[in-house]
């Protein structure tokens, strides 16, 4: 037996138990139910809520739209295909990388750009949602970007707006962080070593309160890759983890080891409401990205963390400056993929309009 | 079919009527249902509904006598409150009304209530509705002190610590929504610590809407055991699983939530054994914004009323009841656990059912001033169509 297979047999949750659901299946009419708001009749994008549910070819067509957004010297480019549109990043929860690289990128594409900050308005009065959205689209716009913190609030507010709207979700609950997850798909396709298909990703951390960990299993899994593995202590996985169609260790050398990808997640501390971990020197000893545990990975792996990182807790600050991280890059890319998704919502919001005139 | 009739019900029964019967297609003639547990939201919450409109709806759909949770605005606590409220429930929406009164003063979980006041008020109970006692030893004294005069308990088992924050089951679906779940234990954990308090009190208790495999388990043994206890499922939880809140459908959200597949076999079987005693509705009418926000801060609760008599005729079209189990189900059994037997039968009256007609759940269709269901606009089969009632 081989060190990895030794390893493989230290899991304590079996991964055999996911093969006994037939989890293509039941994603695919779970995917279907999320995305129904979100494609017009042509399957073009005309509300971006989440990667559930888009096919591959749709995916690609995001990350390859991001790629016209980088020169040859793999420098940002403005490209003015939003002038004299309005986009309002509608932000119910706190957010400074998210709503900042959203800004850039609607400036970079030439929008008239409102930042509402709703967390200290309107709803602090007792406003439901549905008004303050009644109320802010009544002011004309062509984008909602929005942050909430109630799972499925995109899609809600996708529900209720009214046709000339695009809405852009920029994380909703624990439930999908749709642009962040294909920021990490264009980081892979530009820097991981192998093609989607032949990638093994693990995906380590907090993935019970992570948007994040949903959006990407979600686009991993559509862009073709077949070896997705999670790994926390049991109290950081959502139920029924297996079920996703992905691999679930609660050993983290076992995980990590001959994988192309790591991507770290933060511990939402703010989202939990119970105590999950005895201590952080505890949680680094037993699942913190350390050096020796990415030299268990394939010697050209790399590292990805969406950040903010928790240094000395989920990552090595070695490991997060190493020269096997990615980590800034990929805030450079978020930039791109939202550029990318910008413009192809507004896109979409017109062959809608001119469809329907 | 009318032998499904007690002798009673036969007997107030217009001699049209049998005769009538004599040459109807497959129809039911049963006896008025008797609702253990739905919210008609009065007092206090009147924008969701009123005692006329939902006593309406539930006279149209065969229900005789309802039975309400005391969670009411205010609390019902207060003897003479109660019976101005049945009176207007008969008067405005023809049904007979019986409270549940507050177990626990202000529902807050600190000390008994006035019990003896409610019993004297005509209360068939007391419970304290969902809402939790401050600690054990609270609960062990308040039973004691409802035994003392031998009130019967209704109980709705969930210990907060568990289900805290959580707006649907915790599983699969939950997780791939990001929706915050409720463990099955949050429903075990409270049910067998009130069992075991059954057991050293003596009291009489009901346990209301249960969801889990595991709480048809502890029902089986506390009856193994002849504690002096008996239990309902809610309808929907019978023919809907977590499944159904796929897509953020906030229709299907309700407390407790719909569970698993696994869970719904089990209420299904605890009914055909005889574990579970009853059907309640669970009818928890809402207006119309009450569920226009995202899953998690939308307002929990199906309404009921107009769809439970299809979903009892499909558990036996699915062989879980036969008619005269049904009856017994949504009948005589919630009769006899409400303790109004004796009243139930001399009132009388019957309800004619065609378990084959199918109609559309729409707005028009749907005689309760709540729209929310999650069978909205679904053909379904089976109906009250007429109801002899004095």
């Amino acid at each position: 037996m081989t060190t990895s297979e030794k390893n493989s047999a230290k899991n304590t949750v079996s991964p055999t138990e996911y093969a006994k659901f037939d989890h293509n299946t039941i994603h695919q009419k779970l995917n279907k139910s999320l995305s129904r708001p979100q494609l017009n009749s042509d399957g073009s994008i005309r509300h971006f809520l989440g990667v559930e549910g888009l096919n591959k070819a749709q995916l690609q067509a995001i990350i390859a739209k991001a790629e016209t957004f980088f020169d040859d010297k793999g420098q940002l480019i403005n490209s003015p295909e939003l002038e004299g549109c309005t986009v309002m990043n509608l932000f119910f929860e706190p957010s400074t990388r998210t709503r900042t690289t959203f800004e850039v990128a609607e400036k970079r594409l030439g929008a008239n750009v409102l930042n509402i900050d709703i967390e200290r308005s309107s709803t602090k009065k007792g406003e439901s949602l549905r008004d303050t959205l009644w109320n802010l689209q009544a002011m004309t716009a062509d984008i909602f970007v929005v942050r909430h913190s109630a799972s499925g609030a995109a899609h809600f507010m996708a529900t209720e707006v009214t046709p000339d709207i695009a809405i852009i979700n920029g994380g909703d609950g624990w439930h999908a962080h749709p642009t962040q997850g294909m920021l990490d798909m264009l980081t892979i396709h530009r820097e991981a070593p192998r093609p989607f298909e032949e990638l093994s990703v693990a995906i380590v951390g907090d993935i019970k309160h992570s948007r994040v960990a949903r959006s990407d299993i979600s686009a991993l899994q559509t862009l073709g890759v077949k070896d997705i593995r999670v790994c926390a202590p049991r109290t950081l996985l959502p139920k029924g983890m297996a079920r996703f169609g992905v691999k679930v260790y609660e050993d983290m050398d076992s995980c990590v080891t001959d994988c192309d990808v790591i991507m770290g997640l933060r511990i939402q501390n703010e989202r939990i409401g119970s105590p999950l971990l005895a201590s952080s020197n505890e949680y680094y000893k037993h699942y913190g990205i350390t050096p020796e545990r990415v030299a268990l990975a394939k010697p050209d792996a790399i590292v990805m963390h969406p950040g903010p990182m928790n240094r000395g807790v989920e990552i090595a600050s070695s490991v997060a400056d190493g020269a096997q991280s990615v980590i800034l890059t990929q805030v450079n890319n978020g930039i791109a993929i939202r550029m990318a998704v910008l413009s192809l919502a507004m896109e979409g919001q017109r062959a809608h309009q001119a469809a329907g005139k | 079919m009318l032998d499904l009739l007690p002798k009673v019900f036969k007997e107030s029964l217009p001699s049209a009527v049998t005769a009538q019967l004599a040459t109807e297609h497959e129809t039911w003639l049963l006896p008025p249902l008797v609702d253990l547990c739905a919210r008609l939201r009065e007092p206090g919450q009147q924008q969701h509904g009123t005692l006329a409109s939902e006593g309406k709806a539930a006279r149209a759909n065969g229900f005789l006598h309802v039975v309400i949770p005391p969670d009411t605005n205010p609390i019902l606590e207060n003897g003479s409150l109660l019976k101005g409220l049945r009176e207007r429930a008969l008067e405005d929406g023809g049904i007979y009304l019986h409270v549940l009164g507050a177990l626990t003063a202000g529902l807050e979980g600190e000390r008994p209530s006035n019990i003896a006041g409610l019993k004297k008020g005509g209360c068939i109970a007391v419970s304290n509705a969902r809402q939790p006692f401050a600690n054990d030893m609270v609960l062990l004294r308040t039973l004691e002190y409802a035994a003392t005069f031998g009130m019967k308990v209704f109980f709705y088992p969930d210990e907060p610590s568990l289900s805290k924050g959580g707006v649907a089951h915790e599983g699969y679906i939950a997780s791939y929504h990001g929706l915050q779940g409720i463990p099955w234990i949050a429903e075990t954990v409270a049910l067998s610590t009130q069992l075991l308090m059954v057991e050293e009190t003596g009291i009489a208790a009901h346990f209301s809407q249960l969801s889990c495999k595991s709480s048809v388990e502890l029902m089986r043994w506390a009856k193994g055991k002849n504690l002096p206890v008996t239990c309902d499922v809610a309808m929907h939880q019978l023919h809907l699983t977590d499944d159904n809140l796929e897509g953020f459908n906030a229709q299907a959200y309700v407390l407790p939530p719909l569970r698993s597949n696994t869970d719904q076999q089990a209420l299904r079987r605890g009914l055909t054994d005889g574990t579970i005693d009853a059907i309640c509705s669970h009818h928890e009418p809402l207006n119309s914004t009450a569920k226009k926000a995202p899953f998690a801060e939308s307002t929990a609760g199906i309404s009921n009323l107009d769809t439970f008599m299809a979903l009892a005729c499909q558990l036996v079209r699915d062989d879980v009841l036969t008619v005269a189990q049904l009856v017994d189900k949504i009948c005589l059994n919630p009769a006899k656990i409400a303790g109004i037997d004796a009243q139930y039968e001399s009132i009388g009256g019957a309800v004619l059912v065609d378990p084959n007609l199918e109609w559309q759940v729409t707005a028009d269709t749907m005689l309760s001033n709540g729209k929310n269901t999650p069978f909205f606009n679904q053909q379904l089969q089976g109906k009250v169509v007429e109801t002899f009632f004095g």
